[in-house]
């Protein structure tokens, strides 16, 4: 069964001691955009991608992507 | 206050589709005052300057975008018979067109204006393909 939530990048988050609001000011977004991006309801620019596994030492691979990626 | 990415895509959204219901009453109006009500032009061409000026600034974004890149001359082939039958149509129903000589005359009229705006949009896509190494 699929997974509705991104775990990669909210384990990420958790394990850099970062709340939604503190990663969305690091990346300069708002927290309701990471929530979104969290719960898989908003697909973000691969900008923004980068700036969010910079923010959380992680490679984009390791955050975003999926074996089975199922693109909604 | 923090505007980010999905922000501006969801108001770039509204704003486009609150200008994609602006410009087609905006037509609708311009028809109803010709055909409907028989206004002559000069009482609504504010209204019609209006809409030519979004028509031509959405042709100078698209073309200027790459977006018809490949494709302005396929475009105005279809384009140019569209518009000539329009115009032609829409002045013989105000009963503007009585004699071939009017004919003539509205076709010479047309043709220049055509051309302008053909070369000016290939101008744009040129431009475009050139700035992205695109040039055959």
């Amino acid at each position: 069964m699929k997974n509705s939530i991104n775990m990669k990048m909210k384990l990420a988050r958790v394990e850099k001691n970062l709340s939604q609001q503190q990663l969305a000011d690091l990346v300069s977004a708002t927290r309701q955009t990471i929530g979104l991006i969290e719960k898989r309801n908003y697909n973000p620019s691969l900008n923004l991608c980068i700036k969010i596994a910079k923010a959380l030492d992680k490679t984009l691979d390791q955050i975003f992507w999926e074996e089975s990626h199922d693109s909604r | 206050m923090i505007v980010d990415e999905r922000i501006k895509d969801v108001r770039n959204r509204a704003a486009a589709g609150g200008f994609g219901i602006m410009y087609i009453f905006l037509l609708f109006d311009l028809l109803l005052r010709q055909f409907y009500f028989k206004q002559q032009p000069d009482s609504y061409w504010d209204i019609m300057m209006i809409w030519f000026a979004a028509s031509l600034y959405v042709g100078i974004k698209m073309y200027s975008s790459g977006m018809m890149s490949g494709r302005v001359g396929q475009q105005f082939k279809v384009m140019i018979p569209v518009i000539f039958i329009t115009i032609i149509a829409t002045f013989y129903f105000m009963g503007e067109i009585s004699s071939v000589h009017d004919v003539i005359g509205l076709i010479v009229g047309i043709v220049p204006t055509l051309l302008i705006l053909f070369l000016f949009y290939n101008y744009l896509n040129r431009r475009w393909e050139k700035k992205n190494e695109m040039d055959e």
